[in-house]
């Protein structure tokens, strides 16, 4: 996964804003005392992000100041193409171009380029990566498939969390927030140990009250949540980084399951109790002709017992790439990877596995080749291709051509090929849960898993546009189109009344969604701005067999998943006497299938900071709306609660 | 709340004065200290502001803004980005941090001569833009440079001698 840091921190700095101020202490230096330091470059080769082939987005450390979001997932809101969705206090449904639900499995997250999905259900367990924000540089959205470089769930897209390096704002930061729902207590460290290694070392920890009942299901909420997070990350001059999480966390959890014998829905609480850690080790060499061999390998373990069951997972990984230029046109990068995970999963109410215990294994290698065709155009073609235990080999291939009309315009486009790999639930489960039967009767349904499920595979086309006007004015659009086939669906063989339905996965599904993106950003004064963004998807669901019956309702859960329309605005006002005043607008249209209404969230902070070493904000979230319903599907037994309107105020010194 | 004691790390750890900086802050470092040591012609004075200019260059720095706090011969610093060939007249700084085509080194050579525009540019890899009148480039994990001190000449620009002593290498093409 680590070409990623190759490709997106090459691509994706052009609207980058640098976090890091000036340190004035070097303006009060001699000329001569400034020859004498040595230097660090963080960043690698940067580009402007109109000149990449993709649809990319970046939040930066301002971004995420501004936002006054205080998790990982509400600082992806607002982003186009995305949709966030909070299912509870600990739980979110996160997806790029749609199929969104709470086991979202077409979505690529990472951290410093490692891989962060669970080959269990392919997501995302997004409450394990409540990280310090302040750690960040920036986060970096690659809508489309990006199997090309970054591997077999980049589906619709990438998210890479790339945190700041240890040369950047050293010193200490302590945060307390206090408000109607959160408490977090942050503190953090940055310093350096001698010439050539710096460190940071940091703490988060938090608890989060109940959120709102579901009121039109009257489904109380049960879902308080306490996390801590403890970490640390070592960078040795420009060569050696390693890095290394901890975290734990207790999350009160409601879900809907029935009784065995009368098959009357109920409702069971309990507590997920978790814990997650990772070490990161990463080696960079830059040869003297200027190529690049860079290595990572990572170990990670995750550690869930829920009042359903326990899961353990063990995750290795080892990723090389080298990056060479072949003479004055050619930019080459090409890579090996291997990803071993060891799991254990324990049965209970809902799932069962065949076998608790599996080793399953990736390996995989890849080539790109980026070309400039001439002056204005430039092109970028290649392919990954792996081997892995579940669907045998893949391919993934992409071709992306650039044209730059002027030094403000330019346009893209892309085709690519992705694939979403079977996982343990789609291959070596067996699922129970309650349905509609005949004559409108609940009726037990037992879906089995598939051994021969195949991967899921899409056909991606793109076109995209970037201008900027009047020096201030960017603009950033996106159309695309996906061809999605062999999706998974659940096929009904029979019914019987004592045993129910009994069903198992296939490959029987086939979808095209379409879509158009705008993202937009206006410098309106020195001191204010605005930035805005626009996303629209319609998908189109059906079965591979014509003549197949939908006695199951498929269609219309994945079809009608997904909000149609979403829209953003955030204002960011620098104010007299150390004020800035930031708001956010959100609007997300309904979603039919899960009965959810549109709705508009507005949210408003105002920020003091009167001296370097102090700020304070107070912050109001969801502030037109006691509380509002973002997802409501039972997938799995899920049950969901409101997201309420929330206050709090934060204050933060640094040293 | 129970894993209090997780936060409760030790912070404090002694640490030895900093040597090592970042290359992108100590950059805008060099663009200011450069700046103190070059003489513009007298229209050049007449300007409101010291205009540093990034050529057809859109990704905003903080950083590089965190120059407008500062003056040089008592006038404020203004960030200018994009700034595009018929816009840079009153630029007094020009930095470049792209590999420029022959058609634009051109375009910029020929007004940096016509407005007394200092060029300042940044080794990328092994590529080089030629001769821009300040390069900076980096060696042995210290950031370096040299002048350009014909193009400097032509330009009607006045380099102090302390500037040219404190260059790793001063050409007379």
């Amino acid at each position: 996964m680590t070409r990623l840091f190759k490709q997106i921190s090459v691509v994706a700095l052009g609207l980058m804003v640098q976090s890091v101020e000036a340190n004035d202490d070097l303006f009060a230096l001699e000329f001569e005392q400034l020859l004498d330091l040595k230097v660090i470059s963080v960043s690698k080769k940067s580009q402007s992000i109109k000149k990449t082939a993709a649809a990319i987005h970046v939040i930066t450390q301002n971004d995420i100041q501004r936002s006054g979001a205080t998790t990982l997932p509400e600082v992806l809101r607002g982003a186009p193409g995305v949709h966030v969705a909070r299912v509870n206090g600990s739980g979110w449904a996160i997806s790029i171009r749609g199929f969104n639900n709470r086991f979202a499995d077409k979505l690529l997250v990472l951290v410093d380029g490692r891989s962060v999905y669970t080959p269990m259900f392919a997501g995302v367990y997004w409450s394990m990566l409540d990280m310090p924000l302040s750690t960040i540089e920036r986060v970096e959205i690659v809508r489309g498939s990006g199997g090309t470089l970054w591997g077999n769930n980049a589906v619709n897209g990438v998210i890479n969390i790339i945190t700041k390096h240890t040369i950047d704002d050293q010193g200490t930061e302590v945060s307390f927030l206090g408000g109607s729902h959160d408490l977090i207590a942050n503190i953090l460290h940055t310093g350096q140990l001698n010439e050539d290694i710096n460190y940071r070392v940091h703490s988060k920890v938090k608890k989060q009250q109940k959120f709102s009942d579901a009121s039109v299901e009257q489904i109380p909420a049960y879902d308080e949540w306490e996390n801590a997070q403890v970490g640390f990350r070592l960078d040795y001059k420009n060569n050696w980084l390693v890095e290394g999480d901890y975290v734990r966390g207790n999350a009160n959890n409601s879900i809907l399951d029935f009784d065995r014998s009368t098959l009357q829905p109920m409702i069971s609480q309990g507590n997920n109790a978790y814990q997650s850690g990772n070490l990161v080790v990463r080696f960079n060499y830059e040869f003297a002709n200027h190529s690049e061999l860079q290595v990572q390998g990572s170990y990670q373990y995750l550690d869930r017992a829920t009042f359903q069951g326990n899961d353990q997972m063990h995750f290795f990984d080892i990723d090389t790439q080298y990056q060479f230029t072949w003479g004055s046109q050619q930019d080459i990068v090409w890579g090996l990877g291997y990803r071993g995970t060891q799991d254990n999963l324990e049965d209970n109410n809902i799932t069962t596995f065949t076998s608790q215990e599996k080793y399953s294994d990736i390996i995989s290698g890849f080539i790109q080749d980026e070309i400039q065709l001439s002056d204005d155009f430039r092109l970028t073609i290649g392919s990954k291709f792996s081997y892995n235990d579940f669907s045998g080999f893949e391919y993934q291939p992409s071709a992306r051509i650039l044209w730059e009309l002027n030094n403000k315009h330019s346009l893209w486009s892309s085709i690519g090929r992705a694939v979403r790999l079977p996982t343990r639930i789609d291959q070596d489960s067996e699922l129970k849960g309650l349905t509609e039967g005949p004559a409108l009767m609940p009726a037990l349904i037992t879906v089995q898993g598939n051994p021969n499920q195949k991967s899921e595979e899409l056909i991606s086309l793109e076109f995209g546009y970037r201008g900027q006007f009047f020096q201030v004015l960017d603009v950033d659009t996106t159309i695309f189109y996906n061809h999605y086939t062999k999706l998974r669906g659940v096929q009904a063989l029979s019914y019987a009344p004592l045993s129910g339905i009994q069903a198992t996965f296939d490959n029987g599904l086939e979808a095209d969604s379409v879509g158009l993106e705008i993202a937009s950003r206006w410098q309106v004064t020195d001191t204010w701005q605005l930035k805005g963004s626009y996303s629209f998807l319609k998908m189109m669901m059906r079965f591979s067999d014509k003549n197949t019956i939908d006695s199951l309702g498929i269609l219309d859960t994945f079809e009608n998943s997904d909000p149609q329309h979403q829209f953003s605005l955030q204002s960011n006002w620098k104010l007299p006497f150390d004020l800035a005043l930031n708001n956010a607008i959100y609007y997300t249209s309904e979603i039919d299938e899960h009965d959810v209404k549109a709705f508009t969230r507005v949210d408003l902070g105002l920020t003091w900071k009167p001296v370097d070493y102090f700020e304070a904000s107070l912050v109001g979230q969801n502030l037109f709306d006691a509380s509002h319903k973002e997802y409501a599907s039972t997938l799995a037994g899920t049950l969901h609660t409101e997201v309420p309107r929330s206050v709090y105020l934060k204050m933060t010194t640094r040293f | 709340m129970r894993w209090a004691l997780w936060g409760c790390l030790a912070f404090f750890m002694s640490s030895v004065s900093a040597k090592t900086v970042n290359i992108e802050k100590l950059t805008v470092v060099y663009l200011y200290q450069l700046s103190r040591l070059i003489t513009w012609p007298a229209d050049k004075k007449q300007l409101a502001h010291f205009n540093l200019c990034l050529f057809e260059d859109d990704q905003r720095s903080k950083l590089l803004d965190s120059l407008e706090a500062k003056t040089i011969d008592d006038k404020a610093i203004k960030i200018n980005y994009a700034m595009a060939a018929d816009n840079m007249q009153d630029c007094h700084v020009l930095f470049i941090r792209q590999l420029l085509n022959e058609a634009d080194y051109d375009v910029i050579r020929g007004l940096s001569y016509q407005h007394h525009i200092l060029t300042v540019s940044k080794q990328i890899g092994e590529r080089k833009n030629k001769a821009v009148m300040i390069e900076l480039f980096k060696k042995k994990q210290r950031l370096r440079f040299r002048v350009n001190y014909s193009e400097t000449q032509t330009a009607l620009l006045e380099v102090s001698s302390r500037l040219l002593a404190l260059a790793a290498e001063v050409r007379h093409e």
